[in-house]
């Protein structure tokens, strides 16, 4: 008996022992590496926005998936292994990938990390002078957007504060990407990016970018257009969490609340904020609930029934929809949601 | 009337903007309806020592309920999902431990965890934290008026079945070798029992979540049990106290924005360390009070 548990034991030493010296060998055995870069965006419309500049010369994937909630993500180990094996890491900053630090510190990669948004100015969230708002003063009907938004920091360079305790959420509103003109900061920080990683593609990224700002700058007249063709009164908005931010300012909506308080989508609405936005909704005259492609649509149907508006389905928000899908690019994405928010407050 | 009730600023906070949503109206009916089922089917379970398998029904309910969040999201066929995977496990249940075998605790256990896991398993497919969180401690104000008819109807259907079968329930569990010998189906009321224990936790978990259901089926019952032994009586009064806890929870998410269904079931812990102490004749001061009274009372000794 006794020489039976010996055995035992020594074989599970011995295979313990395998295990060990075989992780130790696994870095050295992928070393041949293919010559196209690899990079890695965070969510699918830097990725897009990305793949554009790169053409055929990068590589460029991406970790949370289609239609999927950026501040819900939880990476996997697969995602790890993006990481690691990825020569630049685009990240859109401002708060926006709570998992960011850690997967990286976890990945141990020596890749170089982009804020794509560096150098824009970071707004707050609308949705907090939204509800400052309907506790001071009486609730007034829609109007159009005139006031300028509160301007926090620049990209990059300013801290964004983690949420005091007491208060719902952090100030910094990461949905950049939603006004158009931002994006075309993005292309040109990925171009200069990648022509730092690969410069003898230089040319290659420099007339792809040209050529994708040039379709951005068409994209951003079309929307400046297409909002100024629904009457003022009906411009206004009610989404699912406060992503919309930049497109209200720049477009000229007025964001009449949210669902989610938070500008994550991380937190529930109370008993009270629930009440409290159904009344702003039949006080403003709201005329639909957007909801999005990336959240629950958990208190939009409590809602609507509690206030009588329609419930759209659904605007593309933090994630690009699925191939086939008119969501599948960002320029895709942004014209789509121009025509359904026509749709429906026309 | 109302109107000038509740032009009363006091009046207005307290009752009046808490009633008015629509939203809070659904999950106040569904709590009210929860606590009296859960109250009624209580009684039998603190009777027959049956809170274990109460709290494993409640988790067991996870993988159907999960499999319906794929199909549809937070639309999707809840309440059968849970439906089906009640049943399903009440029966396994059932099955597993009939005529008391041996290390029946152990094989409860198994079945129940390695159904919440499937449920865990299933639900992290989709990566929604947010679904998951709804499972596990439910979401009080998302009671829609589908949902509430859905819990109505299994409500009355569980009430209507206790009604019919009373007298043979209240037998079995009371006095089971008198009821072999009168020939009553023991076994099948015994997962009769089961079933409506499951169907229970299907009316109850939306609101819930899975992980405090058992509090629902037990801490009620508990506390009638401190102040009556006549099962008709335990029942009317776990179902009292299961729908008041669920009055007070839903008002106290209003007023403090606590979780609902963790301030329901602090609400009923709360109601039976009350009853423990001062419930006539068996509560702990009662007895304090007559045993010193007996002392003082007693004859010196030589």
């Amino acid at each position: 008996m006794r020489k039976i548990q010996v055995f035992i034991t020594g074989s599970f030493a011995r295979l313990i022992a395998l295990i060990a010296i075989a992780s130790l060998a696994t870095p050295t055995l992928s070393h041949a590496q293919p010559k196209k870069l690899t990079a890695v965006a965070t969510i699918t419309i830097i990725q897009d926005i990305a793949q554009n500049v790169a053409g055929d010369k990068i590589e460029v994937g991406f970790l949370v998936p289609t239609d999927g909630d950026v501040h819900q993500f939880e990476p996997t180990p697969a995602d790890v292994r993006k990481i690691a094996q990825a020569d630049l890491v685009l990240v859109n900053g401002v708060g926006l990938e709570q998992f960011i630090d850690k997967l990286i510190a976890n990945a141990g990669t020596k890749a170089k990390v982009i804020t794509v948004s560096q150098g824009l100015p970071i707004q707050r969230f609308l949705s907090i002078n939204v509800r400052a708002a309907a506790t001071d003063t009486a609730l007034s009907t829609a109007q159009p957007n005139t006031a300028q938004p509160d301007i926090l920091g620049i990209s990059g360079s300013y801290q964004c504060g983690t949420p005091q305790p007491g208060a719902d959420i952090g100030e910094c509103d990461p949905h950049l990407w939603q006004n158009v003109t931002n994006a075309i900061v993005y292309t040109l920080n990925i171009r200069d990016a990648f022509i730092a990683a690969d410069p003898a593609d230089a040319d290659t990224f420099n007339i792809n970018a040209g050529k994708y700002i040039a379709r951005l700058q068409k994209l951003d007249a079309d929307l400046f257009m297409g909002i100024a063709q629904i009457p003022a009164a009906n411009r206004v908005l009610v989404t699912n969490h406060d992503a919309l931010g930049y497109y209200a300012t720049r477009y000229g909506l007025q964001l009449a609340g949210v669902v989610l308080p938070g500008g994550t989508s991380s937190q529930d609405p109370s008993p009270q904020q629930l009440a409290a936005l159904i009344t702003a909704i039949k006080a403003k005259n709201v005329k639909a609930i957007f909801l999005e492609n990336v959240s629950s649509d958990k208190f939009a149907q409590q809602i609507a029934s509690g206030s009588n508006v329609q419930v759209v389905q659904a605007l593309y928000t933090d994630a690009l929809g699925a191939p086939g899908t008119p969501g599948e690019t960002y320029i895709g994405m942004m014209t789509a949601n121009l025509k359904t928010l026509q749709d429906a407050l026309k | 009337m109302i109107q000038q009730l509740c032009s009363v600023t006091v009046i207005k906070t307290l009752l009046c903007d808490p009633l008015s949503p629509p939203f809070m109206q659904n999950a106040l009916l569904a709590v009210i309806m929860i606590g009296i089922v859960a109250g009624a089917v209580g009684a039998f379970v603190i009777v027959r020592k049956m809170a274990f398998l109460a709290d494993a029904l409640g988790h067991a309910i996870s993988p159907g309920v999960a499999v319906a969040y794929l199909i549809g999201g937070t639309r999707g066929p809840l309440l059968l999902g849970a439906l089906v995977a009640g049943s399903l496990t009440a029966l396994i249940i059932g099955f597993f431990t009939r005529g008391g075998k041996l290390r029946e605790d152990a094989v409860i256990g198994i079945v129940f965890t390695g159904a919440l896991a499937t449920g865990l398993a299933l639900m992290s497919v989709r990566q929604s934290a947010v679904d998951l969180e709804q499972l596990l401690v439910g979401n009080i104000l998302a009671v829609g008026s589908q949902d509430l008819f859905a819990i109505g109807v299994v409500s009355a259907i569980i009430l209507i079945v206790i009604r019919a079968f009373y007298k043979e329930l209240v037998l079995v569990s009371f006095d089971p070798v008198l009821g072999a010998t009168l020939q009553y189906p023991v076994e099948g009321l015994r997962y009769l029992l089961l079933l409506l224990l499951a169907l229970t936790a299907v009316v109850a978990f939306q609101t819930i979540g899975v992980v405090l259901i058992a509090a629902m089926l037990v801490t009620p019952a508990a506390t009638a049990y401190l102040l009556t032994r006549r099962l008709s009586r335990m029942m009317l009064l776990g179902a009292l106290f299961g729908s008041l806890s669920g009055i007070i929870g839903v008002m106290l998410a209003w007023y403090v924005n606590v979780s609902a269904s963790a301030a329901i079931v602090l609400t009923m812990t709360l109601g039976f360390v009350l009853a423990y102490i001062f419930a006539p004749e068996r509560g702990a001061l009662w007895t304090w009070r007559s045993t010193r009274r007996h002392r003082l009372e007693a004859p010196a000794q030589p």
